[in-house]
């Protein structure tokens, strides 16, 4: 039997963008905007970390991925975790795909109303030449740019198969 | 109230998460705690070293020994049955925590938390325990 293609509409999208909202506000006190969703592209900027998690349920099969520059995610690891650091050490980069597995979980509790039943996943980190990599992949997606007040960064969805 | 004089057993694989507990707790008052990685490691230390733990706050997602399989090692055992035992979740499904509740977890956090949320969860927790 073939899958259903996967689709990206507002039902499935707007869960996680509520999701990254919420995440930040309670785990790292930080007020954060959406910006409107665009086709995937490269952002024009310096992105130092990404978490990322695969998505896969009958109706969907694809990637979720957080980038953030050095500054935005440094700022947001003394958020949660009251401490100031000047890099990003190996020891804080599990960070990244916390916040991602959370707003997985915001997410797939809202998708579960709709039926999305998505099989268990452990978020990753990208570093790097990684990022680059996913973000030059040419599949179908969208980028949701998101606002701080230490600036932007981005949530991206991308449709596999 | 709850016993801030005891050790506190931090589970999780992500080193940021147990530094939030810890953080969270020791605002609340915990000043003693043992942090590991997975459901494996925890059993271990807490083999090794039993003395004063006197909670164990456990993530769900682990590779390895997952958090729902260390609470039903936990309370298969002899020696540390009685401890209690919050889980940690990304995920609010009812499902799992009927499994979680099924296996004997005395609490469940849904992350993200505050420390509002986990100091309200250990009232709950001792209250239960201590009528
Ligand atoms: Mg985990």
């Amino acid at each position: 039997m073939n899958r259903p293609k996967s689709i990206i509409d507002n039902i499935f999208l707007t869960p996680f963008l509520c999701g990254v909202v919420d995440v930040f506000a309670v785990q790292a006190k930080v007020t954060v905007t959406q910006g409107a969703p665009q086709k995937r592209h490269a952002p024009d900027l310096d992105l130092s970390i990404a978490g990322s998690l695969k998505l896969d349920c009958e109706q969907f099969s694809g990637t979720v991925n957080m980038y953030f520059s050095k500054q935005v995610f440094l700022e947001i690891y003394k958020g949660v975790s009251g401490e100031k650091l000047e890099n990003i050490e190996p020891k804080i980069e599990d960070c990244a795909s916390e916040i991602m597995s959370m707003v997985f979980g915001q997410a797939k509790t809202v998708l579960k109303i709709h039926k999305y039943e998505f099989k268990p996943t452990i978020a990753k980190v990208l570093r790097g030449d990684e990022i680059k990599e996913q973000l030059e992949k040419p599949s179908e997606g969208v980028i949701v740019p998101f606002n701080s007040e230490f600036g932007p960064f981005y949530l991206e969805i991308i449709v596999q198969g | 109230m709850f016993d801030t004089g005891i050790k506190v057993l931090v589970v999780d694989d992500m080193a940021t998460m147990r530094k939030i507990v810890i953080k969270s707790l020791r605002e609340l008052g915990f000043e003693e705690f043992m942090e590991v990685a997975d459901g494996g490691l925890a059993w271990d230390r807490l083999k090794e070293s039993p003395e004063n733990v006197g909670l164990i706050i456990c993530d769900w997602n682990m590779p390895n020994v997952t958090g729902i399989e260390f609470l039903k090692k936990i309370r298969a055992s002899q020696d540390f049955n009685q401890l209690p035992f919050i889980l940690l979740t990304a995920e609010s499904e009812v499902s799992q925590v009927k499994e979680a509740l099924e296996a004997g977890v005395d609490n469940y956090i849904v992350k993200p938390f505050t420390v509002e949320i986990l100091k309200r969860k250990l009232q709950d927790t001792y209250k239960k325990i201590n009528p």
